[in-house]
């Protein structure tokens, strides 16, 4: 089996990195295939290193790092309003979804609303249970992500 | 540095004088990684910025200089990353994206060479070679299982190795 990895080669980099190999390391690398190529590859990427230009002052980035601190808090303090807005407008079109897919559900429910009977039959009742078993379930999804962005 | 020096709740993690120093020994290394994985000197500025500013409003735990050396190539190679997924880096560095690198040295064969290997080639390269990380945090920073680093590594180190190779031996035959 072909050998992709030799102990020794992390030493070798290191050398070359801190300096120069010395004579027990480059003995190795002349009869190590892997440290050979080890070697060539760092000596040729540490010699290829390009000139830095002028880099922005340590104090620019820290105020801008500050920005960016204040930036997320701020989103962090919004981000549950933006959830339960999103979470209306879900709601919004689930219910426009309903409306235009079950129109014969409407004008039962309209006309059992003028007989008064709408306990009687039911529709109501059934509305309310799904409208309460809604509200549960975005209560708990709301509930878990602000424990999880507590955290 | 310690992630203890905090100014305030909703400040940076580490206070302003631990930030300089990390800063003066990490920038240079940082730009040149950026540079020579990107191809492009305004890309390595952009991100070098963009990095620093992520690791100062990351909320980090308790971490000592190698470590936050370390988080910092990870948000760094990260952010290539994205630049990459949305194209708008080329997967090679070509000719043209060149003339943003203005170095005074000349393009060699070679370094053309290791220009025309895979972005995620040129990342193993370079932080295993240049930045010296071992195996396991290369595995960190680039999302990689430490084994499939090692295989990778050596396949894209016999890939630049060859053409060195090539390269010493016409200059051989070109002496002789």
């Amino acid at each position: 089996m072909n050998r992709i990895h030799c102990e020794r080669e992390k030493e070798i980099i290191d050398a070359l990195r801190f300096g120069s190999l010395d004579g027990e390391l480059r003995r190795h690398a002349s009869e190590c295939a892997i440290c050979f190529d080890t070697a060539a590859v760092s000596e040729f990427l540490q010699g290829n290193q390009p000139a830095v230009s002028a880099l922005p002052a340590a104090d620019f980035l820290w105020w801008k790092g500050q920005l960016a601190c204040k930036q997320m808090a701020v989103e962090r303090a919004t981000r549950s309003i933006a959830l339960v807005r999103r979470i209306s407008y879900l709601c919004v079109g689930a219910v426009m979804v309903w409306l235009l897919f079950a129109p014969g559900y409407v004008p039962s429910f309209v006309s059992a609303l003028s007989k008064r009977d709408i306990w009687s039959t039911g529709v109501l009742g059934e509305s309310a249970l799904l409208m309460g078993v809604a509200a549960l379930f975005f209560a708990l999804l709301g509930g878990l992500y602000l424990a999880r962005s507590e955290e | 540095m310690s992630g203890s020096f905090a100014d305030s709740a909703d400040g940076p993690n580490v206070n302003r004088e631990a930030f300089g120093i990390f800063y003066s020994r990490t920038n240079r290394s940082l730009w040149a990684y950026l540079l020579r994985i990107s191809g492009r000197r305004d890309v390595a500025d952009d991100l070098l910025q963009e990095s620093y500013c992520r690791f100062l409003a990351a909320k980090l735990p308790e971490m000592d200089a190698a470590e936050s050396r370390s988080y910092l190539f990870r948000i760094a190679t990260n952010l290539l990353r994205d630049r990459w997924r949305r194209e708008e880096l080329p997967e090679t560095i070509s000719a043209s994206d060149q003339r943003f690198e203005d170095d005074p040295e000349t393009r060699t064969d070679v370094r053309r060479a290791f220009d025309q290997l895979k972005p995620r080639e040129r990342q193993l390269l370079w932080l295993a070679h240049v930045e010296g990380f071992d195996h396991r945090e290369i595995a960190r920073l680039t999302g990689l299982r430490a084994t499939s680093v090692r295989v990778l590594l050596f396949r894209a180190r016999r890939k630049l190795a060859s053409v060195l190779r090539k390269r010493s031996q016409t200059g051989k035959d070109g002496d002789s």
